[in-house]
């Protein structure tokens, strides 16, 4: 903790000295002075790399009153070493000797829109270390385009995993707990829209199409106001806009699944649309499969997966000032177990007695959909309008069927038959505006208002039937649900407020109140960020914010399956909040290297375990009585050190962090949490080899997590006795530790028709680790002279998960 | 559910051809010999708390068990009581006290060389409530008693019951035996897996009985409905009775008996995908449990006799 507290310390005494900061008005402007006086006048915006020198005195005095533009730009730029080129609103600059571009301007366009002073005079290369916001990661279109990720199709929260601070969890079930989160408080956001589930085949993939992905915002602490609804993170998932001049998309096919997108006008330079199909084919070979190997058998037996996901946009400019757009969002997933089995009874082994016949099906299936209404209109040159309409659904339904007949030559006597599930539906309908002022060189304010209505609908079913000699004897159907409906009014300002020259700060106030139960939580979340530049490269950042959390996911257990639900906070369950202090340092150092330190405290209240009445699914008529509220905090540090030039890019993530819970049922004092990874290191590489060919790497290590064990024991009685075990405390017993590489390769070329085409290739888990699934502590008996007792306990675990080579093809037309 | 359960199995089955199975090293993980503490203490009634030293598993039966310079105080509401105490099997020691009331908090604090000062603390609590019964059968034929208590609405409160049972058996003409056991619950009582409608209590184990287990949270109306059995009835059964031992529980009594249902029950618990609810531990830098209770029992009740 003392590294934190100089971290404040040293924060606290450098924002004072920024306040003290003697005004600079009797010195020579500098050329990024003049710069913001020609941005002030025409509107337009620099992009420029970090190594460009900006802050030199300069005597030039551009006249935006009476120049032109250009002669504004030639004037300054004279003689500086500076080249300049005029992209619509953009001013991309460049060293004379270099003639190196800024990458992507997309992104500085997205960028503006959070930061002020950015949106004036900003470094492309610089945006982590520019923004007011700490634990800010912004990701884009062009992270995902490279098309490196497992099983060969790009992922959104496979890349956030890598992130510091994101704990993964379990292999392969995708979790993301982030700053010791506990995995369902994260905000997914798509355009604007909250999903409440966001992974398909078990998270192997997350229901985001990379293909259609604009850009990702993703937020850890120091959360804007504007965001509401969960404790531990914002994933802000803006898709694409179709072209409004041409045709184009692409198409992909891989290993597990096949991709199409396609975009361009429907009124040229009025009216666009995009549209992304994703579907798996798991289904067309798990069911021959499984007919094959079930055929070797006296059973039948099937197995049947598939997901899809359909993304769609249309959008109509009526002007520069004012867009409508359509979108809709729709993916599920779909698994079914099927098993027959029969056996016959012979008298004397010639004449039939009797048969038998058993069938029974499993049924799993979930998904999203999300469409939504979005009119965007220019109030004025400062003031902008956002109006959003949306309705969201996650549903879920598990069920089960059999059947059993017993019969005597062909005539059935007896039979039973049984069917049921549990089925979940939570769906929201909202309205919000969020309005964007810019008042002043010095305030970027933000305000808004928003109207949610959640339904939450579990229901749980039952049909029985049992005959005997063709006699009905009991018929029972049943059912089981508890409907709840809550009203979400929140409403929000922050504003973006330029303190000094070094000194930025984004302060708001978030004011959500719930109506559930026939009772009212009012919940006031402060959100305060502010960053003092103290050299043109280096910032210090210090953030604190409240977030609270109407929706609990109720859940038997940790596995992310359909049979989970979610439910409304309630008079007796109350919603979650999250407390969050953090502060680091960021820097573009020399030979484009960044580097970035982070460190935070964050407290969490009313966190929900499952402690109740044991069943595949939680109990919906007894939910309430089945979670008990706890604590938990974690704290830590994190730190990201990136180098690129134009063929290569390096990457390094560590984490060193804690995670602690505290519920008093389980243990009378705060104890490890499950994902408490001490270490989590990511490297990253990527290796343009000539103009066709890319190479990446990544390895992934992290301390292993934890489970509860009876990892203590008393002296056996007597030998050979069971000796008697204890539990210490939850969660300790320390897993192996995780780690895996995974490599790819991109081979593109050009077609005949000058389209181009894309071989992936990719290695997940490269050399073979297999990190554990399941762990247990395990015994044997082996009586030995040194062991008089004869048990020896050791640790199993079980890895499911070997080396997955998988490749895709993607054509781009 | 038998065909379920063979879908399971054999996906279970298609996991393991792709996996694999592997030991890792349990040395390093931190844990460390300790003070574990068995502690049951009845109102009314002679205490007998157990403490022993526990190991990590993988030293069970190798390492030295000894605790060497045993030092406790036990408090009772802040002040310190008599305690005796002498060694028992296993190299553990035993230490007895009497005189407990309800409402007393107990503090305990056990030292021995090599191992950490241990401290719990449990309340004794305050009789089972005054309280009525009805007694009926439901469709399935199985016996019910639906016990009506007056719950104190100012305090979380934990009860338990018990069902002790009473058979009177003729094997001959003059002969007679009584048998003395406990009730059974009924057949399927944990269908909950997939019937939510099943008859599913949280019944725990205390000694050899099952104890049924509530906390007055779960029930507003301050109602309790026990399903139970009547084991070994027979031709030769002349009277059957039953007698309620009816508990009033600490909170870590509660939640120790608890923990020990859900151990029985969740099928997740041993391999890390459900919350820790299975194990309960009130013994700060130790192992065991350290918990309180209050126990009355009812009259004798007939409910057959030839």
């Amino acid at each position: 903790m003392k590294l934190f507290y100089k971290i404040t310390l040293f924060l606290t005494l450098m924002t004072a000295a920024a306040f003290e900061a003697p005004g600079q008005s009797d010195i020579k402007p500098t050329i990024k002075e003049q710069m913001q006086k020609t941005h002030l006048h025409f509107d337009i915006n620099f992009i420029y790399d970090s190594s460009i020198a900006l802050d030199i005195p300069t005597d030039a005095k551009p006249d935006p009153e009476r120049q032109t533009l250009e002669e504004c730009l030639e004037t300054l730029f004279k003689d500086t070493g500076i080249v300049w080129e005029i992209h619509r609103k953009y001013i991309v600059l460049t060293h004379k000797d270099k003639r190196r571009k800024p990458k992507d301007y997309t992104i500085f366009i997205e960028e503006q829109q959070d930061t002020l002073s950015e949106s004036r005079i900003t470094a492309l290369a610089g945006r982590n270390r520019n923004m007011t916001q700490t634990g800010f990661k912004k990701i884009d279109k062009k992270t995902f385009d490279l098309g490196f990720a497992v099983l060969s199709s790009p992922d959104v929260i496979k890349t956030l995993q890598q992130l510091p601070g994101v704990a993964t969890g379990t292999e392969l079930l995708s979790g993301m707990y982030v700053r010791g989160g506990d995995g369902a408080d994260n905000l997914y956001l798509l355009d604007g829209v909250p999903l409440y589930q966001v992974s398909h085949l078990l998270g192997l993939f997350s229901s985001f199409n990379t293909d259609v992905v604009e850009s990702l915002d993703f937020y850890k602490s120091g959360f804007p106001a504007r965001y509401g609804g969960r404790l531990s993170s914002v994933v802000d998932v803006k898709t694409r806009e179709g072209d409004y001049e041409d045709y184009h998309g692409l198409f992909s096919i891989g290993l597990l699944d096949g991709r199409l997108q396609f975009e361009g006008p429907i009124i040229k330079g009025k009216t666009s649309f995009n549209i992304g199909l994703r579907r798996s084919w798991l289904d067309i070979i798990t069911e021959p499969v499984s007919l094959i190997i079930s055929s070797k058998d006296d059973r039948d037996f099937r197995i049947k997966y598939a997901f899809w996901d359909l993304n769609a946009n249309i959008t109509h400019k009526f002007s520069e000032k004012s867009r409508l757009s359509f979108d809709l969002y729709g993916g599920r997933d779909a698994a079914k177990f099927i098993s027959g089995e029969g056996y016959e009874e012979y008298d004397y082994g010639t004449k039939l007695e009797k048969s038998y016949y058993n069938d029974a099906a499993m049924g799993l299936e979930w998904g999203n959909f999300v469409s939504q209404v979005n009119w965007h209109y220019g109030i004025s040159e400062i003031h902008e309008l956002s109006l959003k309409a949306y309705f969201s659904r996650y549903s879920s339904l598990f069920s089960f069927e059999e059947q059993v007949k017993e019969g005597a030559l062909d005539e059935i006597l007896n039979s039973t038959y049984k069917k049921g599930g549990n089925r979940s539906r939570t769906s929201d309908v909202g309205v919000k505006a969020d309005f964007s002022l810019r008042a002043g060189e010095r305030h970027h304010i933000r305000y808004g208002a928003g109207f949610q209505y959640h339904i939450y609908s579990p229901d749980y079913f039952t049909d029985r039937k049992v005959s005997n000699d063709g006699n009905v004897i009991v018929e029972q159907h049943l059912k089981e649900y508890d409907r709840k409906q809550t009203f979400e009014p929140a409403a929000y300002i922050e504003d973006e407020i330029v303190l000094t020259d070094r000194l930025t700060s984004n302060v708001g106030l978030r004011y959500s109140v719930i109506f559930t139960d026939g009772i009212a939580y009012h919940c006031l979340q402060p959100r305060v960020a502010l960053r003092y530049g103290l050299t043109d490269n280096t910032s210090l950042k210090l953030s604190y914010s409240e977030m609270v959390q109407n929706d609990h996911q109720i859940a038997s257990n940790y596995l992310q399956l359909p049979t989970n639900f979610w439910m409304p906070s309630t008079g007796k369950i109350a919603p979650s909040r999250s407390r969050q202090v953090s502060a680091g340092i960021y820097s573009s150092l020399p030979h484009n290297i960044r580097f970035s330190a982070e460190g935070y405290f964050k407290t969490m209240d009313n966190l929900l375990e499952f402690r109740g009445k044991w069943g595949i699914y939680p109990p919906i008529h007894l939910w309430e009585e089945a979670m008990i509220a706890g604590k938990g905090r974690s704290w830590g540090l994190e730190s990201e050190l990136e180098w690129s030039d134009e063929k290569t890019s390096l990457a390094a993530y560590y984490t060193l962090s804690w995670s602690q819970r505290y519920f008093e049922e389980f243990y009378p004092d705060w104890y490890r949490d499950r994902n408490d990874n001490r270490h989590k290191l990511t490297l990253t590489a990527t290796r343009k080899l000539g103009k066709r060919c890319e190479v990446y790497g990544s390895w992934n290590f992290h301390s292993g997590g934890y489970i509860t064990s009876e990892a203590l024991s008393l002296a056996p009685e007597e030998i050979g006795d069971w000796p008697d075990t204890f539990y210490t405390m939850p969660n300790n017993l320390k897993l192996p530790d995780y780690h895996r590489l995974d490599i790819g390769f991109n081979f593109r070329k050009t077609t005949k028709r000058g389209n181009e085409s894309i071989w992936n290739l990719s290695v997940y888990n490269v050399y073979c680790q297999m990190n554990p699934f399941i762990t247990y502590i395990d015994a044997d008996y082996e009586f030995t002279k040194e062991n008089l007792f004869g048990f020896n306990f050791t640790g199993e675990a079980f890895g499911i998960i070997p080396i997955l080579p998988s490749f895709s093809y993607t054509l781009k037309f | 559910m038998n065909a379920l359960h063979k879908i399971c199995l054999f996906l279970l089955g298609i996991v393991s051809l792709t996996g694999c199975r592997y030991s890792f090293d349990i040395e390093d993980n931190g844990l460390k010999p300790c003070l574990c503490i068995k502690g049951y203490i009845c109102a009314d009634s002679l205490t007998n708390i157990e403490v022993y030293k526990a190991v990590p598993v993988q030293f069970a039966g190798k390492a030295d068990m000894d605790l060497v310079s045993p030092a406790y105080s036990l408090k009772r509401n802040g002040e310190e009581v008599e305690v005796s105490s002498n060694g028992i099997d296993n190299y553990g020691i035993s230490l007895k006290s009497e005189g407990f009331k309800e409402g007393d908090n107990l503090e305990l604090t056990f030292s021995a060389d090599g191992l950490e000062t241990v401290v719990t603390s449990t309340t004794i609590p305050d009789h089972f409530p005054e309280y009525t019964y009805k007694m009926y059968n439901d469709e399935d034929g199985n016996n019910c008693i639906l016990l009506d208590y007056k719950d104190d609405k100012d305090s979380e409160d934990y009860y338990g019951v018990s069902i002790e049972t009473r058979r009177t058996i003729q094997s001959h003409p003059n002969t007679s035996f009584v048998i003395y056991g406990s009730a059974l619950l009924p057949y399927a009582h944990n269908d909950l897996s997939l019937d939510q409608f099943a008859y599913a209590p949280v019944v725990s184990h205390f000694g050899n009985d099952a104890i049924y287990l509530w906390a007055d949270d779960d029930h507003k109306d301050d109602t309790y409905e026990i399903k139970y059995v009547m084991s070994g009835m027979s031709s030769q059964t002349t009277e059957a009775a039953i007698r309620l031992h009816l508990f009033k529980l600490s909170k870590e009594m509660y939640n120790h008996l608890y923990a020990e249902y859900d151990s029985s029950y969740n099928p997740f618990s041993y391999i890390g995908f459900s919350s820790p609810s299975f194990a309960y531990c009130n013994v700060m830098k130790g192992c065991g449990y350290f918990c309180a209770y209050s126990k009355k029992h009812s009259e004798w009740i007939t409910i057959y006799k030839k």
